[in-house]
């Protein structure tokens, strides 16, 4: 075996969550009527000029801030010419070697160890529109809805060797978008896409592989499956002696495997030139001082206060702030029951294990912030047992029931009455004469035994300290 | 600089025009009269002028983030070719 390297580099598009378009006044939403949200401009109507949105702008300084970039006192933008009919112009206005931020990086950390990522740009751009194509009909239908809807494209560096490493970027990145507020992040609906470029070269080598570039990517787990196919097909075919060559493939997620596309009949010419119909875009300090006084809290940030504010461990904290959802989730939960620990604990093991089960998004979790504070005041104040919380939070989650009345119509309050515990300890001791003897003779671990037994007993439902407590005493007599 | 025919055919391709033989020889003449035209223009020595990017010597023009009223989907139907259930309707463009 040859000692083969693989080289990743990431491009990633992120949808910016402002109210209108880049370029025009129509609206972003979603889920619109096909062409009810156009204007001249996004239609490239003839006589109609491009005017920036300030928002826009607003969005990238942030995320040229956040990711360490320079932000460039002039950027100019440009035309990319295709002909495809999901842009009517003919062109996608975009920039080209005067990115608005560039020469960045993010900290990604894999395996415990920490590395840094490259930016090479951000740029602004206008999205196209979606196509859609009817199988065994002669035509392809447009929805230009989406045309013009405000892009950032970021653009790594190729510093990245592993699928987990790509992995980890994107995770980081994600994260921060959605803390600054700019996108809502949403992969599924391509709000946050990635393409990624992958070369694989002799560790030693001077120059990159031929790169490959694997589009279709719309999540997290997607990416480095993709990029994890795709270097051990490379790895072989190199060590077969088979030259790669360049080309662009897509991810089929049912069969797990990277395919080629429809080679294009001709190479990607898009004859860039400066976008006549903008005025150059000037960023003075005052705008960026702007910015940065008004910048949101920072996933870095927000762990450090969770740490200090709340006396969370570090592995909690950073559970907490893997998503922006999460962090404000648990803070509002403080807000009914102040429980930091619990609450955390609560999120980080029973929510997120649900979420990961059910294949859910955390923005989906059917449980709301007050209830799960709830739920842990009723564990704390005594009223149920630890056990019994696990039933009602399952209750919880399929009915989206308050705790507290999931517990009355189950009648699963917690009995803490020493005569009806005493009874269950009696009666269990009297059904297992045998045990009990064992025990006596010196073998004390059937006391969990014993405990286990009085709890099916009550139906889960006695106070396990006071059993423990109670049962104790009784076996010492 | 000199235009060839096939440099008029790649730039047809590119833009999914189809041109006759003639429209191609046409073309090249007047593509390559432009050319020329380019030619003598970069006899200029440019090397400490910055290019002109735009033809007023403004910046920055920018539009607030608010929303205006859409044009109506039956205005556009009437602007377009061809219309079917809300979209536009063009011939295929891929294969599958």
């Amino acid at each position: 075996m040859s000692d083969l390297t693989a080289i990743i580099g990431l491009e990633v598009h992120i949808q910016l969550a402002t109210q209108s378009k880049i370029f025009s006044s129509s609206a972003t939403e979603t889920g619109q009527a096909p062409n009810s949200l156009t204007d001249p401009v996004t239609l490239g109507l003839p006589g109609v000029l491009p005017v920036l949105n300030k928002a826009v702008v607003d969005y990238a300084i942030k995320l040229g801030l956040a990711t360490n970039c320079k932000i460039r006192e002039k950027s100019i933008f440009a035309r990319k010419h295709y002909t495809y009919p999901d842009l009517p112009k003919g062109y996608q206005i975009s920039q080209h070697d005067k990115p608005t931020c560039y020469e960045g990086w993010l900290n990604i950390r894999v395996n415990k160890q920490s590395k840094k990522i490259g930016i090479t740009r951000i740029q602004l751009e206008e999205d196209t529109g979606k196509n859609i194509h009817l199988a065994n009909e002669p035509f392809s239908l447009i929805d230009l809805n989406r045309a013009g809807v405000p892009l950032l494209e970021i653009v790594s560096e190729p510093d990245m060797r592993l699928p987990e490493e790509a992995g980890a970027y994107l995770r980081i990145l994600h994260q921060l978008v959605k803390y600054l507020n700019i996108c809502n992040g949403n992969m599924e609906e391509g709000n946050f896409r990635c393409d990624a470029n992958v070369s694989v070269m002799q560790a030693n080598a001077q120059e990159f592989g031929t790169r490959v570039e694997i589009k279709n990517l719309n999540s997290f787990k997607h990416v480095e499956k993709a990029l994890a196919f795709e270097i051990e097909q490379q790895k072989k075919l190199i060590e077969q002696g088979v030259t790669i060559i360049q080309e662009t493939k897509l991810w089929d997620e049912v069969n797990e495997v990277t395919k080629s596309m429809r080679s294009k009949e001709y190479s990607a010419d898009y004859r860039f030139f400066p976008e006549p119909d903008l005025l150059p875009l000037i960023i003075d300090e005052n705008w960026i001082a702007n910015i940065k006084d008004n910048m949101p809290e920072l996933p870095s940030q927000t762990f450090e206060r969770l740490v200090d504010t709340y006396k969370l461990d570090e592995y909690s904290a950073e559970l907490l702030i893997s998503d922006k959802y999460v962090a404000d989730y648990f803070e509002k939960a403080l807000t009914s029951h102040y429980n930091p620990n619990g609450i955390s604990n609560w999120i980080t093991t029973e929510l997120f294990g649900r979420l990961n089960k059910e294949s859910m998004e955390f923005l989906d979790c059917p449980v709301s912030p007050k209830s799960i504070a709830i739920l842990v005041k009723l564990i704390d104040t005594g009223i149920i047992s630890g056990k019994i919380a696990k039933t009602v939070f399952d209750i919880m989650w399929r009915t989206g029931k308050d705790p507290q009345s999931i517990v009355k119509e189950q009648n699963l309050i917690q009995i803490s009455d020493n005569i009806f515990i005493q009874e269950i300890i009696d009666s269990v001791l009297k059904q297992n004469p045998t045990q009990l003897q064992t025990y006596k003779a010196g073998k004390v671990q059937l006391f969990s035994y014993f405990v286990g037994q009085a709890m099916k007993a009550s139906n889960d439902k006695v106070n396990p300290e006071l059993l423990n407590e109670m049962l104790k005493k009784t076996l010492e007599q | 600089m000199y235009i060839t025919q096939e440099t008029v055919r790649h730039i047809a391709k590119l833009s999914a025009l189809e041109l006759s033989d003639e429209e191609v020889k046409k073309a090249q003449q007047q593509i390559g009269e432009i050319i020329n035209y380019m030619d003598i223009l970069s006899k200029v020595d440019t090397t400490d002028v910055e290019p002109t990017l735009h033809i007023h010597n403004a910046i920055n023009a920018f539009s607030e983030d608010i929303i205006l009223e859409a044009l109506p989907v039956e205005k556009i139907k009437a602007m377009a070719p061809e219309f079917q259930d809300g979209y536009f309707k063009v011939p295929k463009f891929i294969n599958n």
